[in-house]
């Protein structure tokens, strides 16, 4: 074996060869690479979407869906009618003893939702005058279907009817009440910030007589005690933290199927998904 | 040539070099080895190339580009003017829900007086972490005395003083909400409107209120920083 400092000067040249040959190649290749590329961005449209090879299938834009003050409001005034909506819906099936109530908060509801289109019409925006297209494709659906049952889904009637209208009408008013929350840092002006809130507590306290409604007076109030075992259907307070959440909800409604469950329905303040942007028009 | 060039035939492209390597050297270069090491580097510098005007637009040198003034975070002088008053009108209710539960409750009334209490001594600590050193960490004197005998007097008449605290605080924390710039406070300050709204349905069951529009009503007036 020849060492390796030993090794002929042929093996040695080859190498330096090898090194020369290939910076050459590698900078002519990579310099043609270059300008194809150049030429390929130049070519290319003012969109900075991912650039692709090849023929491929022209694509719709989606609509601009930007999150304006407008759109927040607009949100806001389908959450207002989507909850007058369902206390039309079910009026009839609440307790007789919370007729009053009702009408008195389905008042308010409407009157929210005029002053939050106005709000829409003075910053320039079209007023929305439907309930929330989201809430309304998925959620109250599965709402109505538990409490009343549904034959498609063999989904049993409510095995108490009036307690889960109530209970529906509690987790309604509590994500009111956060959705104006939610939306304070989302509003770029102070001024629309203090109407939100205008609105937002009149929801907490529609929240909190719907949870002594419920739960009774003065059980209703706040958790005096702790169950030794979360009950099944959540208790409905009207004091139920010491700041006003904005973790969502678990409305627990509808009758026990054959484990024992009931339909839980999710009710988190809303997100991008249940936004009314400026590009959907109502079609109610 | 020098002597003992040899013609390449096999690799991708024709270098003209001067070539010294003798041909057992040309067997090395065309081997799959220096092939792929060539095809390796040049793929690596296209690359590179392809993405320089990804990376050249996302630099950012766009001193154009259409730009949003989010509302700031922080408070500002202005708001902790507010918030600092904020803190004394809660420190004001944290100490008028202590002198009334000296009076002695029922056992109801006493825990819901001692939550609320709790809540709104909670109210003034966050207030003043928010504020900093700057908090005055002290209740609104104006507020305590206009309030106290009220609070410390007969049952039915604390509960419609403490009603009417409670909406009074609601309506001044949203006339804050319109005055305040920063969204840290104004988060707070709302969080605040929400549960303190809620006391008030309490208090106005605790006083007997029997129709919808008595857990409703606020006809109270915002309480104001006073001037300077």
């Amino acid at each position: 074996m020849i060492p390796v400092n030993q090794q002929s000067p042929a093996t040695a040249a080859d190498r330096l060869l090898d090194r020369a040959i290939d910076r050459r190649h590698v900078f002519r290749l990579g310099g043609l690479s270059v300008a194809t590329a150049a030429v390929v961005a130049a070519c290319g449209g003012s969109d900075s979407g991912v650039g692709r090879v090849g023929v491929a299938p022209t694509t719709t834009a989606l609509p601009d869906a930007s999150v304006s003050d407008v759109v927040l409001l607009r949100t806001a005034a389908s959450i207002e009618y989507t909850a007058i909506g369902v206390y039309q819906a079910f009026k009839s099936s609440a307790p007789a003893s919370a007729a009053e109530t009702i009408d008195r908060i389905v008042a308010d509801h409407t009157a929210h939702a005029d002053a939050v289109n106005a709000l829409v019409t003075e910053l320039g925006g079209e007023p929305w005058t439907c309930g929330n297209p989201r809430l309304e494709e998925l959620t109250i659906p599965a709402i109505a279907a538990a409490i009343l049952g549904d034959d498609a889904s063999g989904k049993q009637p409510s095995d108490n009817v009036p307690r889960d209208v109530l209970n529906t009408a509690f987790a309604l008013e509590t994500y009111a009440a956060e959705t104006y929350q939610a939306f304070v840092p989302m509003l770029s002006e102070p001024a629309l910030r203090s109407a939100a809130m205008g609105i937002g507590g009149d929801e907490a306290r529609h929240a909190a007589i719907l949870a002594i409604a419920i739960t009774g007076s003065p059980e209703g109030y706040l958790e005096f005690e702790a169950p030794a075992e979360p009950p099944q259907i959540p208790v409905a307070y009207a004091m139920p933290s010491v700041y006003g959440q904005l973790g969502g909800q678990a409305l627990v409604i509808g009758a026990q199927d054959e484990v024992g469950q009931r339909t839980t329905v999710a009710l988190d303040s809303p997100a991008a998904n249940t936004f009314v942007y400026d590009y959907l028009t109502p079609s109610c | 040539m020098l002597s003992g060039a040899t013609e390449r035939t096999n690799s991708l492209v024709d270098i003209d070099t001067p070539d010294t390597a003798p041909a057992a050297a040309m067997a090395d270069v065309a081997s799959p080895h220096g092939l792929r090491r060539r095809l390796v580097g040049a793929g690596l510098l296209g690359l590179a190339g392809s993405l320089l005007p990804s990376l050249a637009s996302r630099a950012g040198a766009s001193p154009d580009q259409t730009t949003t003034t989010a509302p700031p975070k922080q408070p500002s002088d202005a708001d902790l003017v507010l918030l600092r008053f904020a803190q004394t009108a809660e420190l004001a209710a944290q100490e008028l829900y202590t002198a009334a539960l000296g009076a002695g409750f029922g056992e109801i009334t006493t825990a819901v007086v001692t939550a609320v209490r709790d809540a709104h001594m909670a109210y003034g600590q966050s207030l003043g972490a928010l504020i900093g050193r700057t908090a005055p960490g002290e209740p609104l004197a104006e507020l305590v005395d206009a309030s106290l005998a009220a609070f410390t007097g007969p049952s039915a008449g604390f509960l419609a003083a403490a009603l009417e605290l409670e909406n009074t605080l609601v309506t001044t924390h949203t006339e804050l909400l319109g005055q305040l710039q920063g969204i840290d406070g104004a988060k707070l300050i709302a969080s605040v409107v929400v549960a303190e709204s809620r006391h008030a349905v309490v208090f106005a069951d605790l006083g007997g209120a029997t129709r919808v529009d008595q857990y409703l009503a606020n006809e109270t007036t915002a309480l104001a920083p006073a001037e300077g």
